[in-house]
Order: C-alpha cells, then sequence, then structure tokens
C-alpha cells in the first residue's frame, strides 16, 4: 500500500503515538502509556512493516526528537526548579538535602530488597544472572525525565497545599540529579570493577581476530597508497591518528581493557604477506553471482597461519568456540536476508520467517535448528491437507490453486534464500582467513554441516524445478 | 493511517503562546545546550563522565536563578522565561510523553527482549512497583519530619518508582557483554512507566479529589490492570 514513501512512514508513526495514547486514555480510559508501550513493542517485533528505505531514516528521525524533547524537559525543570528554589527558600533548609541523601540510600536499599525478591521468580523462569550482574541491577536504577514529568503535575495540583507539592518537586529532582549524575557516571565503573565488560573468552578470540584482520588490510592498503602518485602529499602521520590501531588504542584507554596490548601480541606479519593477499571481494548481492562465484576454489591454506595454539581436546573449550563461531555465522546470515529483502528478492512474510527460525538458532548455538525450522515451514498445513480431501468442488478446487501456488512460492523463496549459505561461508574464508584460524577444526566440522545442508537444499530446488511443470498441469 | 497525519504537530509548535517571546527564549535555550553539547565533546573530550541530561538540567538552573535576579520588565527575554514557568505540565505530559514511551518501546530489541517478558513484568509491574514504592513510602512517612500521610507518601513512592535505562543499557550494549541483562533493564523500565503511572494516579485521584472510599480504590486499580493486561 504504502511502499517507500519516507515522509507517509515516518510521520505515520508519531501520528500513531499520539492517537493511540489519546484513544487509551480518552476513549477508553485505560493507561494510554501502557497501551502505547505495548503497540510500540508489537511494532518492533514485526519492525520490517517500515519499508526498507525507511529503516534508516525513521531510526535517526526518532533519535533527534528525543533527544530534542529531553533537552526541552530538562531545561524547563530547570527554570522551575531555580524559581521555587529562590522564591521559596523559607520551605527547603539545609535539612532537607540530607534527608534527599537519605532518600537516595533506601532508594537503592528499596531497588535491592526487589531484586532479591525478585531472584527465586527468575531462576524458576529459566533465566540465570551471576550475582555481579544481580548488582548492575540493583545500580541501574536511574530515575529521569518521567519522574520529572510526574513531578511537575503534582505542583501544579492546586488541591495539595504547597510546602508539600515543593517538596516533592525538590526531592524529586534531587534525586533524579543524584541518580544521574552517581549512578549513570559510576555504572561504567562498577560495569568494568565486575568484569561485566569483557566477553567469553572465545568472543574475545574472534574479536581478537577481527582486528588483526582490520589491521592488515589496512596496513596493505597504506602501502599500496604510498606508492601511489595522487597521495604523495599526504601527511601520514595526521592519517594515522584515524586509522584502527589508534582507535582501538583510544578504546582500550576509555574501557580500561588490554585489546590493544594483546593485539600487539600477534606477530605483525604484514610485511611478507603483501604479494599473496587477494584482494578482498565484495559479497554478492544477487543468487546469479553467488552461483558464479562458488566455483572459486579456495585455496589460500598457504598463508592462513595459526596464531594460538589451541589444543582439540579441550572438549568444553571445543564447544563453546564452536557455539561462538555458530551465532556469528547465523548474524552474518540474518544480515544477509535482510539484505535480499532489501534488494527484493525475497517477500517481507518470508523474510520474518527466515528471521524467526534465525533467532531460535541463535538461541540455541546450532545451524541444524535453523534449517529444520525452515523444512518445518515447507510442509503443507494441517488445513491445506484437509482441503486437498475435498477438491472435487470447483471453488475449493480454485482456492486450493492458489494457496498452493503461493506455498511452492514460499517454499522456493526460503530455500533459495538459505541456499546462499555455503557460498557466504566461502566468502567469509576468502575475505577474512582469520577467523577459519582460530579453530580448523571447528571451522571444517562447520563447513561440512553447511554443505550438506546446502547440499538437501539444491536437491530440495532441483526437484520443485522438475516437479514444476507437473504440478502446473495438474493445477490446470 | 493517512488520516492520521494532521494529528502530527511538532512537538514544540504547541506550547508557543500568542506572544513569541517564548519561542525567542525556547530556541536560545536549545543552542545554549547544543554549545554545552560541544564543549562536553571538543574541550573536554569526553572525560567530565556527566550525562548530557544533567548537564541540561543544571543549565536551566542557572538560567533561572540569574533571571529571577534581574528585575527587568521590559524584556521578551525574561517575558519568554516567566511564561515557560508557568506551562501547564499536563502539556508537556500530552506531548512528550507519547513519543518518549513509544520511542523507548519501537527502538528496543525485540528478540532479545521477548525471552525477558515475564520476568520483566515481575521486576516492574510487581516487585519493582509493590515492594519499591511502599519502602520509599516508609521512609518518606516515618523518616522526613513532613508529617506526610500515607496517600502522599505512596504517592511520592510511585513517581520514584519509575526508571530510565539510558546510559547502562547504551553502555552494557557497547561492551558486547550480557544482551540479556541489557534487554532486561530496558524492558523493566519500559513497562514500569505504564504501571508506575498506572498507580501514581489512583493516589493522586483520591488525594486530589478527597474521596478516599475503598470501593473507588478497588475499581480504579481493577479497571487500570485489566487494561494493563488486556494490552498486554
Amino acid at each position: 500500500m504504502i511502499n517507500n514513501d519516507l515522509e507517509v512512514e515516518i510521520i505515520a508513526t508519531f501520528g500513531l503515538a499520539y492517537l493511540l495514547f489519546y484513544i487509551a486514555d480518552v476513549e477508553l480510559t485505560v493507561s494510554g502509556v501502557l497501551a502505547v508501550a505495548v503497540v510500540g513493542l508489537y511494532m518492533a517485533k514485526h519492525k520490517y512493516c517500515i519499508s526498507s528505505h525507511v529503516q534508516l531514516p525513521i531510526t535517526s528521525t526518532w533519535r533527534i526528537m528525543i533527544y530534542f524533547i529531553k533537552i526541552l524537559i530538562f531545561i524547563i525543570t530547570g527554570i522551575i526548579l531555580a524559581e521555587f528554589l529562590v522564591g521559596t527558600q523559607t520551605h527547603i533548609t539545609g535539612r532537607d538535602f540530607g534527608f534527599s541523601i537519605v532518600l537516595y540510600i533506601f532508594l537503592h536499599l528499596a531497588r535491592l530488597l526487589a531484586v532479591a525478591c525478585l531472584y527465586p521468580f527468575m531462576h524458576w523462569s529459566g533465566i540465570y544472572f551471576s550475582w555481579k550482574e544481580y548488582l548492575v541491577l540493583t545500580w541501574s536504577g536511574l530515575r529521569s525525565s518521567m519522574a520529572v514529568i510526574l513531578a511537575l503535575i503534582i505542583k501544579s495540583e492546586s488541591h495539595i497545599d504547597e510546602i508539600t507539592r515543593n517538596r516533592f518537586l525538590f526531592h524529586i529532582c534531587m534525586i533524579v540529579l543524584f541518580t544521574l549524575t552517581i549512578n549513570g557516571t559510576s555504572s561504567k565503573f562498577v560495569v568494568r570493577l565486575l568484569g561485566l565488560n569483557q566477553g567469553t573468552p572465545e568472543s574475545e578470540t574472534i574479536l581478537l581476530q577481527a582486528l588483526e584482520h582490520m589491521r592488515i588490510q589496512t596496513s596493505n592498503q597504506l602501502n599500496k597508497m604510498k606508492q601511489e602518485k595522487q597521495f604523495s602529499d599526504v601527511d601520514w602521520n595526521i592519517l594515522n591518528e584515524y586509522l584502527p590501531e589508534k582507535l582501538v588504542q583510544e578504546m582500550d584507554a576509555s574501557r580500561k581493557t588490554s585489546i590493544h596490548r594483546r593485539l600487539s601480541a600477534i606477530p605483525n606479519t604484514t610485511g611478507p604477506r603483501n604479494s599473496s593477499v587477494v584482494q578482498p571481494q565484495s559479497f554478492p548481492n544477487n543468487i546469479h553471482e553467488i552461483n558464479s562465484s562458488s566455483d572459486n576454489p579456495v585455496t589460500h591454506e598457504d598463508f592462513l597461519f595459526p596464531v594460538f595454539d589451541f589444543q582439540p581436546e579441550d572438549t568444553k573449550r571445543y564447544e563453546n568456540m564452536r557455539n561462538e563461531m555458530s551465532i556469528r555465522f547465523l548474524t552474518a546470515l540474518l544480515v544477509d536476508y535482510e539484505k535480499q529483502w532489501y534488494l527484493g528478492m525475497i517477500r517481507r512474510r518470508t523474510l520474518y520467517i527466515l528471521i524467526k527460525s534465525v533467532e531460535k538458532a541463535r538461541h540455541q548455538c546450532s545451524i541444524k535448528i535453523h534449517w529444520d525450522s525452515i523444512i518445518e515451514q515447507c510442509r503443507l498445513s494441517f488445513l491445506l491437507q484437509t482441503f486437498l480431501q475435498f477438491d472435487s468442488i470447483d471453488w475449493i478446487k480454485k482456492q486450493l490453486n492458489k494457496f498452493l501456488f503461493d506455498h511452492i512460492f514460499l517454499m522456493i523463496e526460503l530455500v533459495l534464500a538459505f541456499h546462499s549459505t555455503r557460498d557466504r561461508m566461502n566468502n567469509i574464508r576468502i575475505q577474512f582467513p582469520e577467523l577459519a584460524n582460530i579453530d580448523e577444526q571447528v571451522w571444517k566440522e562447520l563447513s561440512r554441516e553447511i554443505s550438506s545442508y546446502q547440499q538437501i537444499a539444491a536437491y530440495t530446488l532441483l526437484d520443485l524445478q522438475q516437479s514444476y511443470p507437473i504440478c502446473v498441469g495438474e493445477f490446470k | 493511517m493517512i488520516i492520521t497525519d494532521n494529528h502530527t504537530t511538532d512537538s514544540h509548535d504547541v506550547e508557543h503562546h500568542s506572544t513569541g517571546t517564548v519561542i525567542l527564549f525556547l530556541s536560545f535555550a536549545v543552542l545554549a545546550a547544543c554549545i554545552c553539547k560541544l564543549f562536553l565533546s571538543q574541550v573536554l573530550k569526553n572525560k567530565f563522565p556527566v550525562p548530557f541530561t544533567v548537564v541540561v538540567l543544571i543549565l536551566g538552573f542557572i538560567i533561572g536563578i540569574i533571571i529571577s535576579h534581574i528585575d527587568l520588565i521590559d524584556n521578551n527575554f525574561l517575558e519568554g522565561e516567566r511564561q515557560l514557568k508557568d506551562i501547564d505540565p499536563h502539556l508537556l505530559f500530552y506531548i512528550f510523553l507519547p513519543l518518549l514511551i513509544f520511542d523507548a518501546a519501537f527502538n528496543s530489541h525485540f528478540h532479545i527482549i521477548q525471552k525477558q517478558i515475564f520476568s520483566g513484568l515481575l521486576l516492574s509491574a510487581g516487585l519493582g512497583v509493590f515492594i519499591g514504592a511502599p519502602i520509599i513510602a516508609l521512609c518518606a512517612i516515618y523518616i522526613f519530619p513532613y508529617d506526610w500521610s500515607w496517600l502522599e507518601g505512596l504517592m511520592f513512592g510511585s513517581i520514584l518508582s519509575t526508571t530510565d535505562p539510558v546510559a547502562i543499557v547504551a553502555l552494557l550494549h557497547e561492551s558486547g557483554a550480557s544482551k540479556s541483562l541489557a534487554a532486561l533493564i530496558e524492558l523493566e523500565s519500559l513497562l514500569n512507566d505504564g504501571s508506575t503511572f498506572v498507580i501514581f494516579l489512583i493516589f493522586k485521584d483520591i488525594i486530589v479529589s478527597g474521596s478516599n472510599s475503598a470501593k473507588k480504590i478497588i475499581v480504579d486499580i481493577v479497571k487500570f490492570t485489566l487494561g494493563e493486561y488486556y494490552c498486554i
């Protein structure tokens, strides 16, 4: 209906938020806030109801809007706070500041208690956090614009006596200030102190490899640029300031991690490898390209080098590594599917099915689940099967044919989308040989698994292709 | 969907009164906030770790203090500030809140949140509000020498039960650790806003209208919670 219409789609979301709030709050007299929250969540679930070209603009529009609103709210609050602190100095004394601090401490005790009460329930519902994470959860109770707005509403109620109103506003503003400054700024240190800012050793390893890859690519590019004439005037020192090497150092400094040090520990072998590095291929954008690129033999093992000495017999580590790799690969697939939708190769409905299946698989770290759920989708639904029994009635048969065609169409899209996974894998290998190098065995096993699924997918496609004329003949 | 278009007014347009002095003040304030932001990022290189909202709040506070010490009458700028000071908070509420809430929900990572929805509900609607608010109320009633009644204390507690995930969620996302924890905090604050607001409204209505009959309270709670559960 509305497709790639930038203005209409963005403005419609704003209008929707207001209209919904009005309907729920005034017409239905239920909580408008809740209604808006629920519809917002629903739209977040069906994120792709926004057309592909509007996805990015809509995010930035909303971000700027919210930023602007926050500036306005806090400026107005600041002015009102100043006015009544100057105007009503008699009500607020130094003692009240002390009470604010007491209140701040109580606030955290209350939150700690709530989290402690929650613990058995969370355990029961199958979410396991460590005590460190519970501590962060306790520390993260920041009060912000919502509390300020509510305090302002109280301020405007003339039924409550003035001293109480002013005390409400004063204490709430103090708490907002305290939590935003103390908790907001210290949360960084708390997270770092508890060591939550680091992933599992496996994901760290992969991150390190990615950075290493980036460094090699950058230095290659630099070397090439230095040889070219039009770059002769470039001040390379200034350029270095903006290169990943420097950025990693800055990130380390800000997050107090040691990624750069560990990265430097990896032998820098860029020099001799310059000659043998292949140009990174861009990821093929459509199926035809994918098919042609899959013929490229993968023979870059000569310049792969083992960076870490892994012990394959360490099964737990192996398991973790495998899970980590699977998750990363599935994430890559997710991006691919989105790209295919963006290019118009698959429909929105197919994208939803694929994304749901990938999310499920990612949760359980297994590619098998992804393929299984695709297969599950290919089965005829119960309704269609029952209708098949009555195909002697003309009208039903006509409808049935429509559904069956639709189903075949969906099946082709699903299998075709999945079909590109092996090429994705090979592409990763060509572009990013370090990843495959982290653990040769895991990589081999994963690629074997994917190859077998791709084989099945290819057969399925072939099957569909051959049986399609028969189907068409049957339906006619 | 197209019909709703004419409902969308620029959210800052509505509060401008007949005189344009508020615009003068607001434009100045927003530009000043931008300069603050520039100062924080360029001069201090983000080393000074105060959230931007706090800086803006303090900026507004300083402007307010300065202006209250100047007694010029014939000044558009001061006039704008005075008008803004008397703005109806309900207006703020109806203009800004739907957008704030919708944004929080719409830009959440649904697939991560989905698994947390049960504990998020527990943390916010159940325990956060029903444990957090009474404790703060107790503190306010028995420690503060203000002689607040139970209703006032509970209203105070309910206001302070709202949470905002600003700093921590961004931090957790960027450090790449514990996505589920970040999702839980995000979801908690999202649901919290709704349930807290319901409770706040109930107490406010009772205090303002003076009717504290048990029947009305129960009817209100049932009505609001029904709406809540229907929605979820």
